[in-house]
């Protein structure tokens, strides 16, 4: 570790590869650096907050849409100030033997799977009876999220970060991530036009595994705590040792806030507040997600275009980043990926510096490439990294854990593609 | 989109007529379970007990509290004609839209409910066969949020008054002037005047016995034990035939406050399909009522002997 100063935390290099605390040898990046930052951000926030209540009395959207609006606004920002990325986390874990934000990770997992439970208690009194808790994202076990969960990972290494991470990443003025969202549209449309055998051959028939229903919610909650508590232990050992020169001193109000506003939390922060986040989530309206709306963007254009099927079997019927109805002009989806965008831009420009990223020309075509295959990945796995692994694992989807595993894989053996566009 | 459209109808229907149930007033948990999203539905809990919504429903259900939703406070009446146009627009109903009405106590007053909704000329509404017990026993699934409903701007065209007795109406069969059968669905000790009120009750009226002339079929010989559901309208048919109720004239049915006894009325009249009157009043307004004949086979005397 090589940091600035013992006192000061330096503020985290935004560039897409995502590698923190990391200083890149003979790289300046370019900095906007202006006190309007401040002022913008907190306008946005003003606005931000404004918009929720003007949801909230909308005869279109309601509460509901006001707290998917508001949750999102506090995910994109939560996940901008700890760097909540799961990219970011395998590659520290795999470059930097820095174990710090998996060990985050695995906090957001335990602490979301057990207030999961909680909630589930009261809507679903006996889990052996055959039904789902509502709402819940849970989704059908088969090789296609493992599959989709490969593809997604491999994207995720080859773009730079996962969808989410790229959505928060607008506001930090990166690059390549709006070149992978475009990616991952066009993926999530490659996953329409073959969406009918995959669906008649393989997920039509294939289980939706919800682990409490195994036996029972103590079971599955041991068993998955146990699990994340041999992780953790395994983990221990890379996690990098307090730099001595770091004094406690007695916390100063303008020290809060610059540990708030300008510093980059613990990633632990934002695990905890992620597992809480994605819980209200669930009881205030819908589970995290963010490749519903993307996908039904997919699907208008696709349309359009004429490229895709006309009709879509049994597209609808699954939970989670499925295609929803087509009321009103913005979908709760829609709103929730606004917000998320909203709030990590919010997050970047509060810390008063954006320092946007200077990719090599290489890094393009792959970020595309990469996209495509997060898109893809995504639409048979039926979600993402937030919805089919976070929001599903928290539900007790054995679809999450499936997606986790190969993810990681998929990360792992792109990720040399990821040096050569750094190189 | 025509296809689309064409195939959900038929899903619906298909779902319709795969129910299994004892009649067309009532659907089956398992219809409710797969039209939980079906926008032409709206599912309303309409439950004794306070706070049992707010602890858990059926998922996008909404709440009726019928301590405020559907009485006229302070008059002792059901909800006014605009108060009612305003419950059934907050419940974003429509005159097409199928309310189904579920609650605690194998719908009791879900039942009430539903002759509420008939008097104000809402046809198009049922109940949940076995009500909330048989959701909870076959442990399907709840929730806690209270479902997100635009509201619509709703008009009550005709209002029903032929399904409501009043006290002259009774009273009229009493002394023989009208000829109909009168059902008192209390239980059997209050029936014959041994009991003013059943245990645990404040609400009395201070004479015990019951209307001369009716016939007593407590509530409870209409369900299943096991599930709360209905039973068969065979079955149900000869229960009622058995104590002379057999469709052959109108019917007045009763209880001790008037809630209880929609619950029959909605046997008789949505099951089997007679013409029946509920008389809301009931026993605590009949049996303290001056100058009208009763029938107390036990001769209890109020504070008596």
């Amino acid at each position: 570790m090589s940091e600035a100063s013992p006192t000061e935390v330096p503020y985290d290099d935004p560039s897409d590869g995502g590698r923190p605390n990391v200083e890149t040898p003979g790289i300046r990046e370019p900095e906007l650096n202006t006190p309007f930052l401040r002022v913008f951000a907190l306008g946005l926030a003003v606005l931000a907050v404004h918009m929720t209540f003007h949801l909230h009395g909308h005869d279109d959207y309601g509460r509901t849409a006001s707290w998917v609006f508001l949750l999102g606004l506090a995910f994109g920002w939560v996940m901008q100030r700890a760097r909540f990325c799961f990219f970011c986390m395998l590659r520290d874990l795999f470059e930097g033997k820095d174990s710090r934000a998996a060990l985050a990770m695995i906090l957001a997992l335990i602490v979301g799977v057990t207030a999961h439970t909680v909630l589930f208690t009261a809507w679903i009194r006996n889990p052996l009876a055959g039904h789902l808790p509502p709402r819940a994202f849970i989704g059908p076990v088969s090789w296609a999220v493992a599959l989709g969960g490969f593809a997604f990972g491999a994207g995720m290494s080859m773009s730079g970060s996962c969808i989410s991470a790229h959505l928060y990443r607008l506001g930090e003025g990166s690059l390549l991530a709006p070149i992978s969202i475009l990616g991952a549209f066009l993926g999530a449309m490659l996953g329409l036009k073959f969406w009918n055998p995959l669906y008649l051959r393989v997920l039509q028939d294939a289980p939706i595994v919800w682990l409490p229903s195994w036996k029972g919610y103590t079971v599955a909650w041991a068993i998955v705590a146990a699990a994340l508590g041999l992780i953790a232990w395994g983990l221990l050992r890379w996690v990098p040792a307090p730099d001595p020169g770091q004094t406690r001193q007695r916390p100063t109000a303008m020290g809060i806030l610059h540990a708030v506003f300008t510093r980059r939390w613990p990633a632990w922060v934002g695990g905890l507040i992620v597992g809480l986040l994605s819980t209200a989530a669930l009881f205030r309206g819908q589970p995290l997600g963010v490749t519903a709306e993307l996908n039904r963007l997919a699907r208008v254009a696709g349309d359009a275009l004429k490229f895709l099927p006309e009709r879509l079997e049994g597209v609808d019927t699954f939970r989670g980043c499925r295609i929803m109805g087509d009321d009103p002009a913005l979908s709760m989806n829609a709103l929730f990926v606004i917000a998320i965008v909203v709030g990590g831009l919010i997050g970047a420009a509060g810390t008063g510096v954006i320092s946007p990223s200077q990719p090599k020309l290489k890094a393009y075509p792959l970020a595309l490439l990469g996209g495509i295959l997060l898109g893809w990945g995504a639409y048979i796995a039926l979600g993402c990294t937030i919805g089919t692994l976070l929001s599903g694992t928290h539900a007790g989807a054995a679809a999450g854990w499936i997606f986790a595993i190969t993810m990681i894989i998929g990360v792992r053996a792109a990720l040399p593609l990821r040096w050569w566009a750094e190189r | 989109m025509k296809i689309k459209t064409l195939l959900s109808s038929a899903a619906v229907l298909a779902a319709v007529f795969t129910q299994v149930a004892a009649s067309d007033a009532v659907v089956t948990t398992d219809w409710l379970a797969n039209n939980l999203e079906n926008r032409n539905v709206r599912v309303a809990e309409v439950s004794i007990i306070d706070g049992l919504y707010e602890e858990g429903h059926i998922p996008g259900a909404a709440n009726i509290s019928w301590h405020t939703d559907l009485v006229d406070n302070p008059n002792r009446d059901i909800v006014n004609k605009e108060n009612f146009e305003k419950l059934m627009s907050r419940l974003g109903v429509t005159p097409e839209t199928t309310v189904v009405l579920y609650g605690d106590h194998d719908n009791w007053f879900a039942a009430w409910g539903v002759w509420i909704f008939k008097v104000y000329g809402h046809d198009n509404v049922k109940l949940l066969d076995g009500g909330r017990r048989k959701w909870l026993a076959e442990d399907r699934p709840l929730d806690t949020i209270a479902p997100d409903i635009r509201p619509t701007d709703y008009k009550v065209t005709e209002v029903n008054l032929e399904i409501r007795a009043r006290l002259n109406d009774v009273v009229a069969v009493a002394e023989g002037r009208e000829e109909a059968h009168l059902v008192d669905i209390r239980s059997p000790d209050e029936f014959q005047g041994r009991v003013f009120a059943p245990a645990g009750i404040q609400e009395l009226s201070i004479r015990a016995g019951h209307v001369p002339g009716a016939v007593n079929v407590p509530w409870v010989a209409a369900v299943n034990p096991a599930d709360g559901t209905f039973r068969s309208e065979e079955e149900l048919r000869k229960i009622y035939a058995d104590k002379g109720v057999d469709g052959s004239k109108p019917a007045i049915v009763y209880c001790r406050i008037g809630e209880r006894s929609a619950h029959t009325w909605f046997v008789l009249s949505q099951i089997l399909g007679y013409e029946v009157k509920q008389y809301d009043g009931s026993w605590t307004e009949y049996g303290n009522a001056v100058g009208v004949p009763i029938n107390n086979p036990a001769g209890t005397v109020w504070t008596g002997k």
